[in-house]
């Protein structure tokens, strides 16, 4: 495969995919998911394949310069399809279970997965682009592709999410707009007409750019991508639309949408940092405000889902703190966190998921009072240890490098706020997964979620019949062959089909295995600072 | 004589995005908002003629076709389907049109007298760019102005589309030699988030009966 076909199969596998999947949806029901998992499973493969290059060779260019990828792009790229995999492969059991409550009609499953299908190409594309104003017009696309996926219930609270999602957004990034058309104004007389577009171009020349001029467009830059990552003063959109999404989405919201916008300013604002720290310790001052902010918000939270949109918000400030250190460290730390973040975040997320699932509710008090599969809990546990920095985890080490990071640039109060953010992290996640499930149970009856396969099967036969053998194999996972109205039990007391508990497993492991600090990863990390190091000097 | 029109355009722009805010009636609001948009059409024209930069020609189209005609036409679908009387903002008529007049005032006033220190490019200095830039400051505080004081989702859309069109209006003098494919990617993506938010809005009145933004509460903390 050339170089060039790799960088756009990356972003159009999904949308032909997409497209695949809303025409032939209504005459093949059955094709229905199966098409956007395929399409989500080789956009991953892409990713994969992409990255592995980019292991031998520095960076890939294609149509002419416009787009580009370096390991940064790579890495970024296999989050963001990866996590896409994930959420693709949970909704597939996890919304059939809704259509069967008859929460939506079985016609509305292809709009879901077309969609599905643009958001994650809209993702993919953002993370190869080096036009600056295609990559405002690309992360205004990833909003307006999920903003009806938040709205997907058409409950009164999904369409205010949806609302606040689409107007925030738009009216933030509209403010980034302006700082790309800054910056690349200010390059044109230096680099010329069309070229003056390409980010790589803008960062030879930036050193040259009138100080004024790079620090307004790099401020613009960062609080207009930043809206869309979910920084302080912006965040209002980002609980909301995390809580009355359904699960699959928060997760991909959570876990990738605002890497993307974070990639965005990582990759635009960075460049100007040699000349002007103030942007570096603006990041820092985001980051500590968001971090802290987040965290205490969190605190409050009677919802599970909100809670952990509110912790995302306190880690992304730490991702954000890592990139404004502008060190090898903080950039190390911060492309590791981002990473972590997004399998933590993203899998913590889908738990909600199978929780609601089960219960058909989110609210922590709710969730207390009933018994839960004790593997989800495991893999709940392993996700908050994970993301509240708890040694061996991989939070942890992506957090020691921010920490260090700040202790070397001696920003002692960044690492005090960084340092004492975390432990309230880990009290908010321990709490909340210690009222779920540790907590006795005062309810004796068991619980919830009556099998679906006696249900399911006609709703099935009545859409297609080659939809209902597929379903079957995914139906119940049953790990001891519990039944929820068997006497005695005291563990298990809901079966949850096996593609949702797998994907949760799996995530868990890999959670585990990225905390291990293995050759490969350090690798890609440590290509990507170097990319991220090299535009920064120049390119 | 060019600069006299681009005077004149350049207040009647200012002038029509303070009554797309003011105006009650969400129709004529929206008929505001289309005179804008065919203005800012018509004073990209007269910049091509007079900076003879013919890529303005091709931007004045696209500004034409997207908010002169598509905007306007999804605002006034929606607005009519919905709900064409505004909900009573937050500040009284009078007092909102003092308040509006006076941001305006002061913003076209400071781009105004400041555009020296703003210019980025010496060849960008002087006018018309000065005019320029400081109407499209002053559009774009109106437009922040709605979006935050006014309780119609209506209105506050037409406030986002104001924020839209200052933006487009000052890339004349910020990035004249933008390329086609940028705009057209812009000019697509204002498009479909005005619709989106549109058709949420639509949703949002069927389920709640209101346009009412201040309805927009159960989500809290």
């Amino acid at each position: 495969m050339t170089e060039s076909t790799l960088l756009i199969g990356l972003f159009s596998v999904p949308a032909l995919a997409a497209v695949l999947e809303y025409s032939l949806g209504r005459k093949l029901p059955q094709l229905t998911g199966k098409i956007g998992i395929a399409g989500a499973a080789a956009t991953f493969g892409l990713a994969l394949a992409l990255l592995r290059k980019l292991f031998t060779c520095g960076g890939l260019d294609a149509l002419g310069g416009q787009l580009r990828a370096d390991a940064l792009s790579g890495l970024v790229a296999v989050v963001v399809s990866f996590v896409g995999l994930a959420a693709m492969l949970f909704a597939y059991p996890y919304l059939w279970h809704e259509v069967v409550k008859g929460k939506f009609p079985a016609e509305r499953l292809r709009n879901y997965y077309a969609l599905s299908l643009v958001f994650i190409s809209t993702m993919t594309a953002v993370t190869v682009m080096n036009n600056i104003i295609m990559m405002y017009v690309l992360v205004e696309a990833t909003t307006l592709a999920s903003a009806l996926l938040v709205t997907f219930y058409g409950t009164p609270e999904a369409l205010e999410a949806g609302y606040k999602y689409l107007l925030l957004c738009s009216v933030g990034i509209a403010l980034g707009l302006l700082g790309c058309v800054v910056l690349y104004s200010a390059a044109v007389p230096f680099v010329g007409g069309i070229k003056a577009m390409e980010i790589s171009e803008i960062a030879k020349v930036a050193h040259q750019f009138p100080p004024l001029v790079a620090l307004a467009g790099g401020m613009l830059v960062i609080i207009g991508f930043g809206s869309k990552a979910g920084f302080v003063p912006f965040h209002a959109w980002l609980p909301d639309a995390h809580s009355q999404s359904p699960s699959p989405v928060s997760a991909m919201l959570s876990g990738v949408t605002l890497k993307v916008a974070i990639y965005a300013i990582a990759r635009i604002a960075t460049i100007f940092y040699p000349g002007h720290s103030a942007l570096g310790l603006f990041c820092v001052i985001l980051g500590a405000v968001a971090m802290l902010f987040g965290i205490l918000v969190a605190f409050h939270q009677t919802d599970l889902k909100r809670m952990l949109a509110y912790s995302s918000v306190s880690q992304i400030g730490y991702i954000i703190m890592g990139l404004g250190l502008s060190s090898y460290l903080g950039f190390y730390g911060a492309v590791y966190h981002l990473l972590n973040h997004a399998l933590d975040k993203s899998m913590l997320f889908l738990c909600s998921g199978a929780l609601l699932y089960a219960c058909g509710t989110t609210s922590i008090a709710e969730l207390g009072r009933k018994k839960h599969s004790s593997l989800l809990a495991v893999c709940f546990f392993i996700g908050a240890f994970a993301i509240s920095g708890v040694p061996p985890l991989n939070g942890f080490w992506s957090k020691f490098a921010i920490y260090t990071a700040a202790a070397q640039a001696h920003l002692w109060w960044a690492f005090g706020i960084a340092l004492f953010t975390s432990l309230l992290t880990v009290a908010v996640l321990i709490r909340a997964g210690y009222t779920i499930f540790l907590q006795e149970k005062h309810e004796e009856e068991p619980v919830a979620a009556a099998p679906v396969r006696a249900e399911t099967a006609p709703a099935l036969a009545s859409i297609g019949g080659g939809a209902e053998a597929f379903a079957q194999q995914w139906d119940e996972f049953l790990p001891d062959a519990l039944s929820p109205n068997r006497e005695g039990e005291t563990e298990v007391s809901v079966s949850y089909p096996f593609g949702m508990i797998a994907v949760i497993v799996v995530m868990a492991g890999l959670v585990i295995v990225s905390g291990l600090n293995l050759g490969f990863l350090h690798h890609a990390i440590d290509l990507s600072v170097q990319a991220l190091l090299h535009q920064m000097a120049g390119g | 004589m060019s600069s006299h029109l681009i005077m004149y355009i350049s207040l009647l722009m200012i002038v029509t995005s303070f009554i797309a805010v003011e105006w009650r009636q969400l129709t004529g609001a929206v008929y505001t908002y289309q005179v804008q948009s065919v203005l800012i059409a018509l004073i990209f024209t007269i910049y091509a003629h007079s900076l003879h930069n013919p890529a303005l020609y091709y931007w004045a189209a696209m500004a034409l076709l997207s908010k002169g005609i598509l905007v306007p036409w999804l605002l006034r679908h929606y607005v009519v389907k919905v709900h064409p009387v505004e909900t009573e903002p937050m500040l009284s008529t009078s007092l909102s049109q003092i308040c509006g007049f006076a941001l305006v005032m002061v913003t076209f006033w400071w781009v105004f007298t400041h555009h020296a220190q703003l210019v980025i490019l010496p060849s960008l200095a002087g006018e018309p760019f000065r005019t320029n830039l400081a109407v499209a400051a002053a559009i774009l505080v109106i437009g922040f102005y709605a979006l935050l004081t006014r309780r119609n989702a209506f209105k506050v859309v037409i406030g986002l589309c104001l924020v839209e069109n200052a933006i487009h209006l000052s890339l004349v003098s910020l990035a004249p030699s933008i390329a086609e494919t940028a705009i057209i990617g812009v000019v697509t993506d204002v498009v479909i988030s005005v619709w989106l938010l549109l058709y949420i809005v639509e949703n949002v009145y069927r389920t709640t009966g209101s346009t009412d933004t201040f309805n927009l509460q159960k989500l809290r903390g």
